[in-house]
C-alpha cells in the first residue's frame, strides 16, 4: 500500500486528471425472472478508473462483481454477475466540494446461476449477455495536497442487462466414469436489470 | 437541482418490490404419468402440467397451466388426455388467490390448446372416466382430500360431460343416496345400448357397503337407482364389476356375497322418471366368489369365471343361461386371469392370500360342451405365489414369489412351463415394453434397468448414471426413467436393446422456462 501511494504521489501533476475509485453497490431486481430466484437485491462491489478527457468530462472504465442468494420452491438460489463497463461521466460544480455528477456506461456481463437441491443435483450455467448503465449523483471531493483529491460519490442510476438465456446444467463429480451424455431443460431467460444505488470512494491525481 | 433531488428521491422510494408467493410455496409433483408417446408431471407449486414428449429422437417439453394445488391426476384410458383436479386456493395471505375446485382436461396430443376448466365445486380427489373418454365423474375418497373446509359431503358427485364445453349445467352436482355408506370406488361402462333404448349410454356404478347405484351419465339429473346388497348378515362390499355392453349387463363380485350379481339393464316406461330398470340375477356360483372374470367365446356367447372357495369350485357361467358347470379345486383361488386378453383359450388360477406354491390351469374351448371333459391342470412352483402380472400382448404371466419381489417366473401359458428369474434387489418399478417383448426393471438402490427378452429369457441390463425411482415404457417403445429429482432428471433409452450410447440424460425438464413464467 505505501508503495501504491508513493508511486501515485510521485506520478502526481498538479492538475488531478487520473481517477480511482473503489464502492459498493445495491441493485433492486424487479423483473419477474429475478423475482423468481430471489426477493434480496443484487449486492456487490465495483472498481472505476477515469481519466479526465475535457474538462468536467471523463472517460471510464469499471468492473463489478455482484451477487444474491435466495429460495425458490424449496431450493437454494444463486445468482453472481460479474460486468466490465466503459461510460463517460459529467461532473457540475455546485458549491465548493459539493458536485453533481452524471454518467453512462456500457459493457458485458457474465452471469452465474445455481440453483441447489440439498438431496438431489445442483443445476449451473452461466451466460455472457450486454449490459448498459446510466446514473445521477453527487460528490464530495477535497484536495489533500497540490496534486491529490479525495473524495465520496453517491449514485442512483439503472442497470439494463440483456436477458441471459440459461439452461439447468448439472456438473457430475469428474471421477473416471463414463457418462452418458446430457440434454438440459432451458431454464429459461434471466434479466438482472434494475435500479441500482452506488456509494464509493474516489482519489484523483 | 431541485428537480435532480426529486428524481433521486423517486428512484429510493420504490426501492422495494411484492415477489410472486408462488415462489415460495410448498410443492409436490404428481408423477410420472404415462401417456402415449408422453410422460407428465404435475407441479402443485406452480401450477402447470410437464409433459415430455419421446416421440421424435430429441424429447419436446411442453407445459400447460391449470389451477392451484393439484389433488390427483389421472391419464384417460387411451392415453390421449390428461385429468387433473385442483383443490383450488383461499385467498387469507397476500398474493394468494380465491379459486374454486377445478377439474381440468389437459389435451396431451396438442399440448398448446389451453387445458379446459371445469367448476366442481367441491375439492373431490379421485376420478372416474368412460372408457370412451366421454364421461368424468370426480368424487372423495373415504379419507377426502385434506382436512381443510368445514362440511365435507362424501356422497357428493361431479358428472362431467367431456363432450360438452362447461357450463351452469355442466358439470351436473349430485348427492346420491346412501343408506348410511360412502362410495369406494365408481366404475363407468362402456357405451351400452339397453334393448328399447334408441342411444348408447355410459352407465356409473357407484360400489359402496351393502349398496350398488346405478346412475345415467346421459341423464345425470334423474334418480339413480340403489340396490341393497346385504342380507342382513355381514356387510357386502362390492369389489369389482366388469361390464358385458353387448348385453347391457355388468357382473359384480361382492365380498361376503352369495353369488355373482348379474345387473341386466332393461328399457322401462313405466317408472316415470328413468326410462330404464335394472334386472338382477345371482348368478349361480355359491361360496362367495373371491375373483371373476368375463369373456366371450368365437360364438360372441358371454362367460363368467368365477371362484368360489368357500365350495372348492371354479365355476364357469353362461351369462345368457345362467347356467353353469363347476370344477373341482380345493385351492382357496382368489385371482383369475385370461390368456389371450382378448379371445381367451386358457384361464390361470391363483391362490394369492393363500399363497400357495402352484397355479392352475383351465381351457376353456368348448367348456359348456357337456362332453367335455373340464379339468384343472396343477402348475407345480419351488415357491409360494405372491402375485400373477399378465405380459400385455403375450401368452406370458409373470408371477412374483416373494414381498421383496426378489424372486420371479415367467409362466409360458403354451407350455404351462415356469422359468425363474433372480433379481439382485427388490423390483421396485416395472414395465412391460408395448409388444410385450421385454420385461423392464428397476430398483431403487441399484442404479441399473434389467431388460428380460420374454421371447428367450435372456436377461440384460443397462447401467445408469443416477438410481432410479421408477421406469416406464412408452406406447413408441421408448425407456423412460425416472430419476425422482425435484428439476426433473430422466434417462431416456430409445429402446431394449439400446446402447449406452443411444440414450441419454434429460435434467431440468420440470423446471422448463421457469424464468419466463408469470405466476
Amino acid at each position: 500500500m505505501k508503495i501504491l501511494l508513493s508511486l501515485l504521489l510521485a506520478t502526481s501533476v498538479a492538475h488531478a486528471d487520473t481517477e480511482l475509485s473503489l464502492g459498493s453497490t445495491d441493485r433492486a431486481l424487479h423483473s419477474s425472472s429475478a423475482n423468481a430466484l430471489t426477493d434480496s437485491s443484487l449486492i456487490g462491489g465495483q472498481a472505476t478508473v477515469a481519466h479526465l478527457l475535457l474538462p468536467n468530462v471523463w472517460v471510464t472504465g469499471s468492473a463489478s462483481i455482484g451477487g444474491t442468494s435466495g429460495t425458490m420452491l424449496q431450493m437454494t438460489t444463486s445468482v453472481v454477475q460479474e460486468a466490465f463497463q466503459a461510460g463517460v461521466r459529467g461532473r457540475y460544480p455546485i458549491a465548493g466540494p459539493l458536485s453533481a455528477i452524471a454518467r453512462a456506461d456500457a459493457g458485458v456481463s457474465n452471469t452465474d446461476l445455481t440453483l441447489d437441491n440439498a438431496s438431489y443435483q445442483t443445476l449451473t450455467d452461466h451466460g455472457w449477455a450486454p449490459l448498459a448503465s446510466g446514473a445521477l449523483g453527487f460528490e464530495l471531493a477535497g484536495r489533500l495536497n497540490p496534486g491529490i483529491e479525495m473524495g465520496f460519490r453517491f449514485e442512483l442510476g439503472y442497470v439494463a442487462c440483456a436477458p441471459v438465456e440459461l439452461s439447468a446444467k448439472t456438473h457430475p463429480a469428474d471421477d473416471g466414469t463414463i457418462r452418458l451424455p446430457m440434454s438440459q431443460a432451458s431454464l429459461g431467460s434471466l434479466d438482472l436489470s434494475g435500479k441500482y444505488a452506488a456509494a464509493s470512494w474516489l482519489v484523483r491525481f | 437541482m431541485t428537480k435532480f433531488l426529486v428524481f433521486a428521491l423517486l428512484l429510493a422510494g420504490c426501492w422495494e418490490d411484492d415477489r410472486p408467493i408462488a415462489w415460495s410455496r410448498d410443492r409436490t409433483v404428481i408423477g410420472p404419468i404415462p401417456l402415449k408417446s408422453q410422460v407428465a408431471y404435475i407441479d402443485s407449486a406452480l401450477d402447470r402440467v410437464t409433459i415430455v414428449d419421446l416421440a421424435d429422437s430429441k424429447p419436446a417439453i411442453a407445459t400447460a397451466s391449470i389451477g392451484r394445488r393439484a389433488v390427483t391426476a389421472l391419464a384417460s384410458p387411451d392415453r390421449h388426455f390428461l385429468f387433473v383436479v385442483t383443490r383450488g386456493e383461499e385467498a387469507i395471505h397476500h398474493g394468494e388467490i380465491d379459486q374454486p375446485p377445478m377439474f381440468w382436461v389437459v389435451d396431451t396430443q396438442n399440448p398448446k390448446t389451453p387445458p379446459t376448466a371445469y367448476q366442481i365445486g367441491s375439492p373431490f380427489d379421485r376420478i372416474a372416466i368412460s372408457p370412451d373418454n366421454h364421461v368424468a365423474i370426480a368424487y372423495f375418497s373415504a379419507a377426502g382430500p385434506d382436512a381443510a373446509g368445514f362440511f365435507r359431503n362424501p356422497n357428493e358427485l361431479a358428472i362431467i360431460d367431456l363432450t360438452q364445453q362447461p357450463s351452469d349445467t355442466n358439470p351436473t352436482l349430485k348427492t346420491i343416496r346412501s343408506f348410511g355408506s360412502i362410495p369406494e370406488g365408481i366404475e363407468l361402462s362402456p357405451p351400452m345400448t339397453v334393448p328399447g333404448l334408441l342411444d348408447a349410454r355410459t352407465f356409473a356404478f357407484v360400489l359402496s357397503q351393502n349398496n350398488l347405484t346405478v346412475l345415467d351419465t346421459a341423464h345425470p339429473t334423474n334418480p339413480e337407482i340403489s340396490i341393497r346388497l346385504d342380507l342382513g348378515g355381514e356387510p357386502v362390499v362390492p369389489k369389482e364389476i366388469v361390464f358385458a355392453p353387448n348385453s347391457a349387463s355388468a357382473y359384480v363380485r361382492s365380498d361376503n356375497a352369495r353369488d355373482v350379481l348379474q345387473v341386466l339393464l332393461q328399457a322401462d316406461s313405466t317408472s316415470g322418471t328413468n326410462d330404464y330398470r335394472p334386472q338382477l340375477a345371482e348368478l349361480g356360483a355359491g361360496g362367495g366368489p373371491t375373483d371373476i372374470a368375463v369373456y366371450d367365446d368365437p360364438t360372441s356367447r358371454r362367460y363368467v369365471l368365477a371362484s368360489t372357495p368357500n365350495t372348492g369350485e371354479v365355476v364357469v357361467i353362461d351369462a345368457d343361461t345362467a347356467q353353469f358347470r363347476s370344477v373341482g379345486v380345493a385351492d382357496p383361488i382368489d385371482r383369475i386371469l385370461l390368456f389371450p386378453t382378448d379371445h381367451p383359450h386358457k384361464a390361470l388360477f391363483a391362490s394369492i392370500s393363500a399363497k400357495l406354491p402352484r397355479l392352475w390351469v383351465l381351457d376353456l374351448d368348448n367348456i359348456q360342451d357337456p362332453l367335455t371333459q373340464a379339468k384343472l391342470r396343477e402348475v407345480d412352483l419351488d415357491q409360494p405365489v405372491r402375485d400373477v402380472v399378465p405380459v400385455p400382448g403375450r401368452a406370458l404371466a409373470m408371477v412374483v414369489h416373494d414381498d421383496a419381489r426378489t424372486v420371479l417366473g415367467l409362466l409360458d401359458m403354451a407350455t404351462e412351463s415356469t422359468s425363474p428369474l433372480l433379481g439382485v434387489g427388490k423390483l421396485d418399478s416395472y414395465d412391460f415394453s408395448p409388444s410385450g417383448s421385454y420385461l423392464i426393471g428397476a430398483t431403487q438402490g441399484v442404479d441399473r434397468v434389467g431388460f428380460v427378452a420374454l421371447d428367450n429369457l435372456h436377461p440384460t441390463d443397462f447401467r445408469l448414471d443416477d438410481l432410479p425411482q421408477r421406469v416406464l415404457s412408452t406406447e413408441n417403445g421408448k425407456i423412460f426413467v425416472d430419476h425422482g429429482d425435484p428439476t426433473g432428471k430422466a434417462t431416456i433409452i430409445p429402446s431394449p436393446t439400446a446402447t449406452r450410447s443411444d440414450a441419454f440424460v434429460l435434467t431440468g425438464f420440470l423446471t422448463d422456462h421457469l424464468l419466463d413464467a408469470e405466476p
